[in-house]
């Protein structure tokens, strides 16, 4: 009998000891696969109906919206009604973003085939995103009366800030997203639904016949043309912190490349990016060397000669200092070739 | 010369005393936030370089802290007037004076005669009293839609705090800042700020 307990008592001591173990795991997942979980994220947020209205809040400004997303034969449709300021309604059919602007009358068509698709998490760039930052659970909370699951994307250095994401434990949609200063601790924008309702609230049809074009409405298609750096004549010297080069995109009015628009050259580590714009030095007189920040956007200007170039991105500013200083101009441009898709 | 001996102590190939000069040069710092900032910065470091097997020593943490009180010591002296920290410095200098001080009173008065004489130049400028919606923007050319999205951002260059600036957030915002938002968050955010901005 005593060899009995003494059994059982071992194997309860080692099932104790697995659970405690498989909680410690639940609880930090320093080895995450993070890539993966950022698919799954914008997976679930293409699969929903959904109607809410969102707050967001960058330092200490603050602006409401109301959204309407319906998937329909796997393209995503939206409507997005701004609550704050001048009105201002935007639709999304998959990669094609209209904007309404009722005061001028006037519809904006862009395409932005990356919007909420993480372009750089699928590309070259996101399979290192890892390397940058570590998954860690957080506590439970509600969100817009719903419970939630949250996660922290901690940094793993001061080149780049961390991020705080709650989902939703049914929908697994993000309910709420903060940008964290991987320096301060501090809070430097965050995105949140004050309220939702999941799988309605929406059909198609209103979808659709919001979709249309209002009547006396001009269009204008605004697009970009992506080269390769090398074609415009730059180079990156050296990477920093695992911020990978991608295109430089000219800009294009109803097909047409708008002469002395700066050139946007996008850099990313696979979650956060930041913007190169690039435009002659003459173009706007003389200028000085500046520091914006706004909320988790920061922007930096410098020279790099003979162009002005200034950088933009949720990163911290010595970040963009140091791309800044990373590339150059050497005039000698190669042929300007349009980048595969 | 600090950014060759920086650069030289990055390869490994300073010596003690050196590195002990550099970091009087830079200035050694105290504030013990710094120091949690930059032990962040060395495990980002030792974890990305844990393949190599790089150590680190108390003298490359206090290198490290030396160069982040140089760096941010240099990135506060190139703000512009546009910084956050002004931004907030901004109400308070506002609430030291009543709105019935002499002061506020002279500075309403100096507005509002401002405000005058912009409205009589405008009036006087030929085509003035043209209105504005006299081409229908559905007969429009293309061309013509162009040159009013032109005006538009002309005519905010007066009204907003740097045009060039918000341009290049919203467009930054538009195309480039999607990554770190997935799905529905990240257009949200987007259009948000870019019709606030508009």
């Amino acid at each position: 009998m005593r060899w009995r307990y003494g059994r059982l008592a071992r194997w309860q001591a080692a099932l104790a000891l697995y659970l405690v173990c498989i909680a410690g795991l639940t609880h930090a997942q320093p080895g995450g696969d993070v890539r993966r979980w950022l698919i799954e994220v914008n997976q679930a947020a293409k699969q929903q109906t959904f109607v809410g209205t969102m707050v967001v809040q960058s330092g200490s400004d603050m602006v409401s919206a109301k959204i309407w997303h319906i998937d329909h034969d796997a393209q995503t449709y939206e409507r997005v009604d701004l609550l704050s300021g001048e009105p201002h309604t935007t639709m999304r059919q998959g990669d094609l973003v209209f904007g309404v602007d009722h005061t001028a009358k006037l519809v904006r068509q862009e395409r932005t085939s990356d919007l909420g698709l993480f372009p750089a998490v699928l590309g070259s760039a996101g399979r290192n995103v890892g390397q940058h930052y570590v998954m860690q659970s957080l506590s439970a909370q509600r969100v817009a009366g719903r419970d939630t699951v949250g996660v922290a994307l901690q940094a793993k250095d001061l080149w780049r800030h961390s991020y705080r994401i709650w989902r939703d434990k049914r929908s697994g949609l993000v309910l709420q997203w903060q940008t964290v200063s991987s320096h301060s601790g501090a809070v430097l924008e965050q995105v949140a639904y004050s309220d939702i309702v999941v799988a309605g609230g929406v059909d198609f049809a209103a979808m659709q016949a919001w979709q249309r074009v209002p009547a006396n409405y001009a269009v204008v298609v605004k697009d970009a043309l992506k080269v390769q750096p090398s074609s415009m004549g730059w180079t990156q010297r050296a990477p920093v912190a695992g911020f990978e080069a991608g295109a430089v995109s000219k800009p294009q009015i109803n097909g047409q490349t708008v002469e002395g628009a700066p050139a946007q050259w996008v850099f990313s580590d696979g979650l956060a990016s930041v913007s190169l714009f690039i435009e002659p030095s003459s173009a706007r007189g003389a200028r000085q060397p500046s520091a914006v920040h706004l909320g988790a956007t920061t922007s930096v200007s410098a020279s790099v000669p003979p162009m002005w170039v200034t950088a933009v991105g949720e990163v911290p500013v010595a970040t963009l200092r140091a791309l800044l200083g990373s590339v150059q101009f050497d005039g000698r441009p190669s042929h300007n070739k349009p980048m595969e898709p | 010369m600090t950014a060759s001996r920086v650069s030289a102590w990055l390869d490994g190939e300073i010596e003690a005393h050196a590195c002990d000069a550099m970091c009087e040069q830079l200035g050694a710092p105290h504030a013990s936030n710094l120091e949690a900032a930059i032990d962040m910065c060395l495990i980002g470091h030792v974890l990305r370089e844990q393949a190599q097997g790089v150590a680190h020593s108390a003298r490359s943490a206090r290198v490290l802290a030396a160069l982040q009180v140089s760096y941010e010591s240099q990135a506060a002296l190139s703000t512009t007037p546009f910084s956050q920290d002004n931004v907030r410095a901004a109400p308070a200098a506002l609430s030291q004076r009543a709105a019935n001080d002499p002061w506020f009173n002279w500075r309403a008065t100096g507005s509002a005669f401002a405000v005058a004489l912009a409205v009589g130049v405008w009036w006087q400028m030929p085509g003035a009293d043209t209105p504005t919606t006299s081409t229908p923007m559905a007969a429009a050319a293309p061309s013509v839609v162009a040159e009013a999205l032109l005006a538009e951002s002309s005519r905010s260059v007066a009204m907003r705090r740097d045009p060039n600036i918000d341009a290049f957030l919203a467009a930054h915002r538009q195309t480039g800042a999607s990554n770190a938002w997935p799905g529905a968050v990240g257009f949200v955010r987007n259009v948000a700020w870019s019709g606030a901005t508009q």
